[in-house]
């Protein structure tokens, strides 16, 4: 048998000073996991927030390609019975842009003109093809942009989200997250800059008053450094104005407002029908006093938000205090007008001066707070002035709208 | 390029500093591995976790001590953090004495069979034991980075010492029924 050794020290000399190499495998695998350093080093910030930036223009002018043509936007503009461009200066554009015109024009071509056929027989041969030239030279402006866009802003995407994502894939392992994903409710509170309401001139002397609604949809940030976050997302949100003092008469009052589209027609109920009474001393009366036919407007009118935004951390701690600003891109996809008297309420159709896209511009603070290792509370008082909203003047009416926006927030 | 400047290049990401100095380490830091992990596998695993974790934190090496000492520190507490979770161990409270001895030769046993024995330990068992025995640790340190009572730790190092003890014996049986 040999010497009797303490089990500490055998282990200690036979193991203290060995050394193994590792496989020649595990460089090259760690190396797959380091962040490429050429990239990384030379993709500046301001490249960052422009290649987001620039996604998200894509996306835009994606939406404007499929929302611009809505009945909305063409019966408003053939409501203009000008002409405003002279038939020489439209048969130039026609030959200079057949060359690049492609079947989607065509077809959309086609499809405006069958609208338009159908909603207003009576315009003129002659002013329907200026109009469709018009409307035919807009899209062929707009698309070959679009085109190049396309390109030009998929290419400058490619590299630094690649790296991101590898990026990514490491912030991760280490427990070092960048990216947020959050729902997103809030009460709003709609109100307006200048005088006058959506619905026509003769109201512009009339106090109207916005409604408080809700807004709701998902939001995601991601966090370019220590100090700042890019986010954006997509809401639905609705707004509402009231507007008071409205006297409603059958055929007289509300018939032929200019910025709506279809023409009203009242429910006869028993009130109506004693305004029909041809005595013109009591339907005086009934003005006078504002009884019975005194209501008010309703324009409900509902956006798909998408909001760009740019937050700054100003505090860190417990909560986070951030600055946010940014702007929103607003797709219409509701609009009603009701007349509300105390006794009926009636849908007077849909209002023609909504711009299908509007923006507004963004500014608010954001607190956050932390309840779990990944989840987090936010608390963020917004404030949304619209840029533009009506397509005709309808008074000097600007929307703004407060809202406070709240959500819960998941780390990855 | 000394090694200070190795590491502030390692610091901007550049990944010819970064090969060297995985190149200077990579054997004592394996082996270091090997120690701590189940087996050859795993060592291999945590080898590259802990190496992607040098040099995502090389940047804080604040050039104080030993960079060597800095890379094993790292390295351990890479290892032990993915130990500690899923660690199922009861705790045995005896007394055993603090010097286990058994008769051997030095030449009696190999490196390799040394390892297995340690590999095939518990794992708190043999970390307890690697980070007391080989790496100096005193059972206050231990009881830190575990996040486990002293006493605890006192207990583990006496089952792993006797664990140890009775393997190295019935292999020593085996080898002289041969």
């Amino acid at each position: 048998m040999g010497n009797k050794k303490n089990i500490d020290r055998l282990f200690q000399e036979n193991l203290k000073d060995f050394e193994v190499l590792p496989p020649n495998k595990a460089w090259s695998s760690i190396e797959k996991n380091l962040a490429s350093p050429s990239t990384k080093r030379h993709v500046p910030i301001w490249a960052k927030i422009s290649s987001i930036a620039a996604l998200l223009v894509l996306f835009f002018s994606i939406g404007t390609i499929y929302f611009l043509p809505t009945s909305n936007f063409t019966k408003s503009l053939l409501s203009k019975n000008k002409t405003l461009t002279k038939p020489s200066d439209v048969n130039d554009s026609i030959t200079d842009s057949k060359d690049v015109s492609q079947t989607k024009n065509s077809e959309k071509k086609s499809i405006l003109r069958n609208l338009k056929i159908e909603s207003e027989p009576t315009i003129t041969q002659n002013q329907n093809a200026i109009e469709n030239t018009e409307e035919t030279t807009s899209n062929i402006n707009v698309n070959p942009n679009e085109e190049s866009n396309k390109y030009y802003l998929t290419d400058a995407l490619n590299l630094p989200l690649e790296n991101n994502s590898t990026d990514e894939i490491i912030k991760s392992k280490l427990n070092n997250s960048k990216l947020t994903v959050a729902t997103i409710f809030a009460p709003i509170y709609i109100n307006s800059f200048g005088k006058g309401t959506g619905i026509d001139e003769q109201f512009s002397d009339n106090q109207t008053s916005g409604n408080s609604s809700y807004s709701y949809g998902v939001k995601v940030a991601y966090k370019l450094n220590k100090k700042f976050s890019v986010q954006s997302g997509i809401n639905l949100i609705n707004l509402g104005y009231t507007t008071d003092n409205i006297y409603v008469t059958p055929g007289i009052a509300v018939i032929g407002f200019s910025h709506l589209s279809s023409n009203p027609i009242l429910s006869r109920n028993e009130t109506t029908s004693v305004l029909d009474n041809p005595n013109s001393n009591i339907l005086k009366e009934s003005l006078k006093t504002g009884n019975d036919n005194a209501g008010s407007l309703n324009q409900v009118f509902g956006y798909v938000e998408i909001p760009v935004e740019i937050k700054y951390n100003v505090m860190r701690g417990k909560f986070d205090l951030n600055l946010v600003g940014g702007f929103s891109t607003l797709l219409l996809n509701k609009d009603e007008v009701f007349v509300e008297t105390n006794n009926f309420t009636q849908s007077l159709g849909s209002s023609n001066n909504l711009r299908s896209i509007n923006f507004s511009g963004n500014i608010g603070l954001d607190v956050d707070y932390s309840i779990h290792k990944n989840l987090f509370i936010n608390i963020s008082p917004m404030f949304k002035v619209q840029t533009n909203t009506f397509s005709k003047n309808s008074g000097s009416i600007q929307p703004y709208y407060l809202g406070v926006y709240t959500g819960l927030n998941y780390k990855f | 390029m000394s090694l200070n400047e190795l590491v502030k290049q390692c610091a901007k990401n550049d990944r010819r500093a970064q090969k060297e100095i995985y190149q200077l380490f990579a054997g004592k830091l394996f082996s270091l591995c090997l120690k701590y992990s189940k087996n050859k596998q795993e060592a291999q695993d945590n080898f590259q976790d802990g190496f992607i974790v040098i040099f995502d934190k090389i940047g804080q090496f604040k050039f104080k001590g030993s960079f060597e000492g800095w890379l094993k520190r790292i390295m351990v507490n890479t290892i032990l953090l993915k130990y500690r979770k899923r660690n199922v161990l009861n705790i045995v409270t005896e007394e055993i004495p603090d010097e286990v001895i058994v008769d051997i030769d030095d030449d009696e046993v190999s490196l390799d069979f040394l390892l297995n024995l340690i590999q095939e330990l518990p794992d708190r068992y043999r970390m307890v034991f690697n980070l007391y025995v080989l790496d100096g640790c005193s059972h206050r340190e231990i009881s830190k980075m575990l996040q486990i009572a002293e006493g605890t730790s006192k207990s583990n190092l006496a089952r792993a010492r006797a664990i140890l003890k009775q393997k190295i014996e019935s292999y020593q049986e085996s080898q002289l029924s041969i």
